[in-house]
């Protein structure tokens, strides 16, 4: 497989994980838009290579009741840092409750959205607040 | 035949799967030459992920190895792209020959060369700024509703002055028609 053939295959991956929200790479996509930045920037900040970035989109996104667990397990098997996974994906899950998306997502990904008990410190650095009634 | 072992988390399960994608995809690409590498990579990826979400869905007891089974499951996955670009083509198609259809979208370039000659005749009996104006945004190929939105009429009132300028035309240029017989 040529470097070529590879870059449109994890593209595929991006492609295919970011229209589901049962897959890490959901979020992840939805950050790499929101902020901007290329794949690898990405990858770059997550202490991966593009290739483990792959693999961590293809990941299940952390269930809330074991988000912690869950976490663990998907950064294993990529070596990408827990804390920035972490951070990401709470902010983007806060991101798409404050958009007033809540119809669109499944009930469980709110749930690690509101979930402050589990809470990183960088979650409150994000500047995002949860608009729990 | 014993049944293939699937990687056994399924929080990584697609992960692993995706491990196989060299043999697979190439596999895939023999199978079908013609077909356009996004849609290969997409069959592949949609197929690993359907896998790991759920595993239970596919029987991999009739394959020897997991890369037979991603190979047959992934070209069932790619039939269906194919089936679904064939049934997009045909609703292209279709949109497209109604658009061909509609008297005002399926003016040739010499049809509009032609009227834009009668035009500059007929602008001459366009009695009203307002039909000026439609004669003018009708001649550019806005639908009713874009001359009504421009010139700020109602969409009936802008559809009534555009058939007055084309009945205009159509005389003009049977009269036309005529004087060259």
């Amino acid at each position: 497989m040529t470097s070529d053939q590879l870059k449109a295959l994890h593209a595929a991956v991006y492609r295919n994980t970011g229209q589901d929200p049962t897959w890490l790479g959901y979020w992840l996509k939805h950050f790499v838009e929101s902020e901007e930045l290329a794949w690898s920037d990405l990858a770059q900040e997550l202490g991966i290579s593009d290739e483990k970035l792959v693999l961590l989109c293809l990941c299940r996104t952390p269930r809330p009741e074991h988000f912690q667990e869950d976490l663990r397990v998907a950064c294993e098997r990529t070596g990408a840092n827990e804390e920035p996974v972490a951070r990401i994906v709470r902010q983007e899950q806060a991101m798409m409750r404050w958009r007033g998306n809540a119809a669109a997502a499944p009930t469980g990904w709110l749930l690690a959205a509101s979930d402050r008990d589990d809470s990183t410190a960088s979650d409150q650095d994000s500047g995002i607040e949860d608009d729990e009634d | 035949m014993s049944q293939i072992e699937l990687p056994s988390d399924w929080r990584t399960c697609a992960a692993d799967l995706f491990s196989h994608h060299q043999l697979v995809v190439e596999r895939l690409a023999s199978k079908n030459p013609s077909v356009d590498c996004d849609d290969l990579h997409d069959a592949f990826v949609k197929t690993i992920l359907q896998i790991a979400a759920k595993p239970e869905k596919f029987n991999s007891s009739r394959t020897s190895t997991i890369e037979d089974f991603l190979v047959g499951a992934s070209q069932r996955t790619l039939l269906q792209i194919l089936r679904t670009h064939r049934r997009r083509k045909k609703r292209e198609e279709k949109k497209a020959e109604a658009v061909a259809n509609d008297p005002l979208a399926a003016r040739t370039v010499g049809d509009t060369v032609a009227d834009s000659e009668l035009a500059s005749k007929a602008r001459s009996v366009a009695k009203t700024d307002e039909e000026r104006n439609v004669l003018r945004l009708w001649e550019l190929g806005h639908s009713d509703a874009e001359i009504a939105d421009q010139v700020g009429l109602s969409e009936d009132r802008a559809k009534l002055a555009r058939d007055r300028i084309t009945q205009r035309l159509r005389r003009l240029g049977k009269r036309l028609d005529d004087q060259e017989q």
